[in-house]
């Protein structure tokens, strides 16, 4: 399976990666399994920004082809072939 | 000649004519808000609804348009009533000092509502305000170099409190912002408004476009 991560704003800019692309052998991960993935591959410690105790954090949206993951099965989504996974702390401010 | 004269050919008469009869809410009056209030007065809107309850303070002055030092102390609302009244005196202005919760009474002829707040909160109760009166939200957000745009339309796209799910809680930091990017995202949230009015081209609805000024990227998500 391939699918395609992007990273948005200060993600973006702190990993200093915008688009990562994962291809593996298994028919589906979830999205634990994928920030571990993300983790080993790029290098760099973000994890703790997205995930505690196990949970997803509030704090980071990520959208698997474009719905919250907190809508779907929280950490436990299921990501498959050709999925777009997109991470972004989105701004507040007005 | 028209004040109008460079919209006619974009917008047509139907569409000056649709503008000057609607009405709408801008959902704080700051860095957003004054762009998209003066983008929406200059374009000929008939009526808007301004709710904000702070004052003008002088780190405002770095990006929020219709005020000038005069202004220091001031209810925001009133600074930016006198100023967008200065552009056209046929506008009809109405002004609310309130803090704006999901309670508020929205105006029986508002069309649209403009988030132009910044807080998450205040952000969710205008998202439960659209809902209830069953009007489009055009939602923006920003943070230092970036932000994110989309237009909510209830029964059509996500709601807002679906798509930043989990951003409910309070963040006291101080947000950093440049005038370059609450500007931009402020007229992108204006032109939506008259897109919507008048029913012309395509709308950010059910697609959220992340701005990231600091790489010069505008990127569009679609939105389940």
């Amino acid at each position: 399976m391939k699918i395609k991560v992007k990273f948005f704003t200060l993600l973006k800019l702190y990993l200093g990666i915008e688009e990562y692309e994962v291809e593996l052998d298994n028919n589906s991960i979830t999205v634990n399994q994928l920030l571990d993935i993300l983790e080993e591959k790029i290098g760099k410690k973000f994890t703790f920004k997205l995930r505690e105790g196990g949970k997803l954090k509030k704090g980071v949206i990520i959208l698997v082809n474009g719905k919250n993951v907190f809508h779907i099965n929280g950490i436990n989504t299921i990501i498959k072939d050709g999925d777009v996974i997109s991470m972004f702390p989105p701004g507040g401010g007005g | 000649m028209n004040l109008y004269a460079r919209h006619i050919p974009l917008l047509g008469k139907e569409g000056i004519k649709k503008l000057k009869n609607s009405s709408v809410l801008v959902a704080g009056i700051g860095g957003l808000g004054t762009v998209v209030a003066d983008i929406l007065v200059r374009t000929g809107i008939g009526e808007l609804h301004i709710v904000d309850y702070g004052e003008v303070d002088l780190p405002d002055l770095n990006r929020q348009i219709l005020y000038y030092k005069d202004d220091l102390g001031k209810k925001k609302v009133y600074a930016a009533k006198q100023k967008l009244k200065w552009i056209r005196e046929d506008v009809v202005i109405k002004t609310y000092t309130d803090y704006i919760d999901e309670n508020f009474k929205l105006p029986e002829r508002v069309r649209v509502i403009v988030d132009c707040l910044d807080s998450f909160k205040a952000k969710f109760a205008v998202d439960k305000i659209a809902v209830k009166y069953n009007i489009p939200l055009v939602h923006a957000g920003l943070n230092g170099f970036f932000g994110q745009i989309t237009t909510i339309v209830p029964g059509e796209t996500p709601r807002l409190c679906e798509i930043l799910y989990g951003m409910e809680k309070e963040n006291k930091k101080i947000i950093p912002v440049l005038g370059s990017v609450s500007t931009l995202l402020g007229a992108i949230q204006a032109l939506e408004v008259v897109k919507l009015l008048c029913g012309k081209g395509n709308t950010l609805k059910g697609k959220l476009l992340i701005v990231d000024l600091l790489d010069m990227s505008f990127e569009t998500v679609e939105l389940r």
